[in-house]
């Protein structure tokens, strides 16, 4: 890939192409954005990096226009915007996005996929699909992307997908693309059309602003990187002179030693995987130990929340073998599991840790103790009441509905359900996502608890400070295979950031 | 409880009563009657059957839009089995039953089995089924008469109403109690509100859904059986099943905005379905043209959803900023119990 991108032009490179100044947002008590100020310019691949929840997405949804920030200034070449963006001005201005999900219309074919950004080619007021064919071939020639326009998107390889989202959102001659974890639903060995891509834009004198959790492509590709943590800007680093050690330190902080919980040595072996696969993960095998606090670790797609699922019977497993306190177990859905004292808290609370519309005290007792009359319900009533006061839920009444309940609570209340009685093992993915920091620590403790307890708990986390914390041992998954064990002193934040990101 | 709860709660009572007051006030020796409340009741029993059998669908998150034509097709089965086969009226109305509980169960082994969205699903079966009933009334012409005395006293009158009221109340009470005081109940509530989480808590998901299926087949059977014995000899119309469709989706979402607002529930949907005849009745007996009455009947329905999402957004909002303002006291005293009640 030689020849530039046709729309290039040369551009003033000294003052940038897009500029935000003290960038500030705010949800509620939330502080998504502090006094954020980074300038992008023409020709170069500017890597925006940070945790999940360090506002890289608060970010990029205020240059999209679609959300709107508190306090500060946009500028777009020499058009300067003080309070935000409207999606049309973004388009108006050479803002393009190629999305995480990449935004396309599946079923539609991908001549009419580009027209749906560049508009419609018209004769007559009616839309001339010969025009219209004739420009999406001409586009994608000139990507020499060998695709049929007519081709409906859903039939496409992920890598042509991806391809085609750029090509598209070039056609705009945009001159800055941001890029929002492009790889991350790539098969491995698609990455490379994509990186030649963003090569080619970069020397077409696009500025590219590119989102990623991977180093390697950080390395490969950026010449400068932006980091940020908690809604601020750490720094600005170019990438040829910072190594991937001083990234991860940056993205992960210099975080306060918490205080270890420190727990009896582990008992007898509980659960047991050999060479267990199915859909999202394969070759796992581990033993999972009573008292202990085992941490399955990776990042999104990495395998680990598969295992976490076959183990409950909320994924078939294809092969391999499950053995729970010694005898045969294989269950096939997670009332089976449950029946055994296996239970699971899904990641994602309102999808499928909770029923919003219905109250606290319904969604505790909506397991294997639901009871028949009028008298029961009263005393499951007060059998809820009862474990949200020893939970601290607020409001701790069980007729208060749901989701009107603070985040923080909501969780205490799905993990009060499956923790009464105290299951023999609790599998518990991201526990902790998006709550408070007060309830973070209460839920470590219930956690430790039941540990110490008896209880075996598998954590599947993407939080490295969490597993620090509070795990005993950390297994470490990157494409659906367990990859290292941590344990001991090589059990830290850093160090499991490392593994994690390194994949 | 505040206000705005108890309104929401009580609200469609409230217009029922206000309506019904001031018709009676309007046309106090046409409409204020006990002939013309006997009327009312009367007329109401099929309606309010299949609208159980649609509010029951709808409790498990699923739609069943091939009650209408079992409705229809109930009322050939039980009249064809007197008539034509010969065989006892209460042999013939268990075999009409049975066909619903059959067609509910191929409607669930479609949704549940095959995976079919129930929208669909339930169109195809329902277009299946008005076919068949053309077929049977050999083209859409309806049957009279042939059965024994004994079928038509499943509608004759007692206390002043005809049986089927009281048939009606027995299933209401039935289905209150299934819905809020039994397991099976309560988990089809909750795989209704939300299935994954349902399953992941260990309810059978499809269990709940086939028993609100076959339910919804055996309650709009059971509807079209007591419109063949309402005649005198029983009589089957082909065109009345699909007439019954709409009104009882529009009663179950009526129904949803009181007694238990946002849920689909028994009682208002008795509510929703006497409020809607004692309008129409009214407006009939007060000599509007019959296009009015669809015009009333849509009204109503889309009035009161509408009155009832603003009502909750209202809620939801009094209880974001209740949250928020707990949060801003700060951890210490958000730990306490509240001090207002909500």
């Amino acid at each position: 890939m030689t020849q530039a991108a046709p729309d290039a032009t040369a551009r003033t490179s000294d003052e940038g192409v897009l500029a935000v100044q003290g960038l500030e947002c705010e949800f509620g008590a939330t502080r998504a954005l502090r006094g954020v100020d980074l300038t992008v310019y023409a020709g170069e691949v500017l890597a925006l990096l940070g945790e999940n929840g360090a506002g890289k997405s608060t970010m990029i949804k205020i240059l999209a226009g679609v959300q709107r920030p508190t306090a500060g200034v946009i500028r777009l070449g020499s058009d300067v915007f003080p309070h935000g963006l409207t999606p049309d001005q973004a388009r108006a201005h050479g803002l393009a996005f190629v999305h995480q999900d990449l935004g396309l219309l599946e079923s539609l074919s991908v001549a009419e996929n580009i027209a749906h950004v560049t508009g419609f080619r018209s004769t007559r007021g009616l839309i001339s699909w010969r025009r219209q064919t004739a420009l999406a071939r001409d586009l994608l020639a000139r990507w020499e992307i060998d695709i049929d326009p007519s081709t409906p998107v859903h039939r496409l390889e992920a890598a042509q997908r991806s391809l085609v989202a750029v090509a598209r959102a070039v056609a705009t001659n945009a001159s800055v693309i941001v890029f929002d974890e492009p790889t991350a639903s790539l098969p491995r060995h698609d990455v490379e059309l994509l990186y030649g891509a963003v090569e080619r834009l970069r020397r077409g004198g696009v500025a590219v602003v590119y989102v990623t959790h991977r180093l390697g492509e950080v390395a490969r590709l950026a010449d400068r990187a932006a980091v940020l943590r908690d809604g601020e800007l750490v720094g600005t680093v170019k990438v040829s002179e910072t190594t991937e050690h001083e990234l991860v330190e940056m993205i992960v902080g210099a975080k306060l030693a918490h205080e270890r919980v420190e727990r009896a040595a582990p008992g007898s072996d509980l659960l047991e995987l050999h060479d267990l696969a199915g859909e999202g993960a394969e070759t796992v095998s581990l033993t999972l130990r009573r008292g202990e606090v085992l941490a399955l670790v990776g990042l999104v797609g990495a395998g680990h929340r598969s295992v976490g699922r076959m183990v409950v019977g909320a994924e078939p497993s294809a092969k391999g073998e499950m053995r729970l306190a010694g005898e045969p177990f294989r269950p096939r859905t997670p009332r089976e599991a449950q029946a055994r004292g296996v239970v699971y808290v899904p990641g994602d609370r309102h999808g499928e840790g909770s029923f919003p519309t219905l109250d606290t005290g319904t969604n505790f007792s909506l397991r294997d103790r639901l009871t028949t009359a009028f008298a029961s319900t009263r005393k499951e009533r007060a059998a809820a009441g009862r474990v949200f006061a020893e939970w601290n839920v607020v409001p701790q009444a069980p007729d208060r509905t749901f989701a009107t309940l603070s985040g923080g609570n909501q969780q205490k209340v799905v993990l009060s359900k499956w923790m009464t009685p105290r299951p023999d093992v609790l599998v518990a993915e991201e526990p902790t996502a998006g709550i408070d920091i007060g309830t973070k620590g209460a839920i470590y403790d219930r956690l430790a608890e039941a540990a110490r307890a008896g209880s075996g708990v598998l954590l599947l986390s993407s939080d490295a400070d969490e597993v620090a914390m509070i795990a005993d041992r950390a297994i470490v998954f990157a494409h659906g295979r367990p990859r290292t064990e941590l344990t001991g002193t090589a059990l830290t934040a850093s160090r499991i950031a490392q593994e994690c990101y390194a994949a | 409880m505040s206000a705005t709860r108890l309104l929401s709660r009580w609200g469609l009572l409230l217009v029922f009563m206000v309506v019904f007051g001031a018709f009676s006030a309007w046309l106090p020796d046409k409409f204020a009657t006990s002939g013309n409340v006997q009327d009312i009741l009367n007329s109401q029993p099929p309606g309010i059957f299949i609208a159980f059998a649609a509010m029951l669908v709808l409790v498990v998150g699923e739609f069943d839009l091939s009650i209408g034509a079992t409705l229809g097709m109930s009322q050939y089965v039980v009249l064809k089995f007197i008539t034509h086969y010969g065989l006892s009226w209460p042999t013939a109305v268990v075999c009409a039953l049975a066909v619903g509980a059959f067609i509910g169960l191929v409607n669930a082994t479609l949704v549940i089995g095959l995976g079919i969205n129930s929208f669909i699903a339930t169109i195809g079966v329902a277009t299946i089924l008005q076919g068949l009933v053309q077929w049977i009334s050999s083209g859409n012409e309806p049957i009279y008469g042939g059965a024994p005395g004994g079928f038509t006293t499943l509608a004759s009158t007692k206390w002043g109403v005809v049986v089927p009221v009281y048939y009606a109340l027995g299933a209401a009470v039935v289905l209150w109690v299934l819905l809020e005081f039994t397991v099976i109940g309560r988990q089809m509530r909750a795989t209704g509100a939300n299935r994954a989480a349902a399953g992941l808590s260990g309810i059978r998901t499809g269990r709940a859904r086939v028993t609100a299926f076959v339910l919804a087949g055996l309650l709009s059977a059971f509807g079209g059986i007591l419109i063949t014995a309402e005649v005198p000899g029983g009589a089957a119309d082909p065109n009345s099943g699909p007439a019954y469709l709409l009104p009882a989706y529009a009663a179950a979402f009526l129904g949803a905005t009181a007694i238990l607002p946002g849920f689909f529930n028994v009682w208002g949907t008795v509510i929703a379905i006497f409020l809607v005849a004692v309008g129409i009745t009214g407006l009939q007996l007060a000599g509007t043209d019959s296009w009015v009455t669809p015009v009333f009947n849509g009204s109503v329905l889309l009035f009161a959803v509408a009155v009832s999402n603003f009502a909750a957004t209202q809620r939801v909002l009094v209880r974001a900023r209740s949250a928020v303002a707990i949060r801003r006291r700060g951890p210490a005293q958000a730990a306490a119990p509240p001090s207002e009640s909500p």
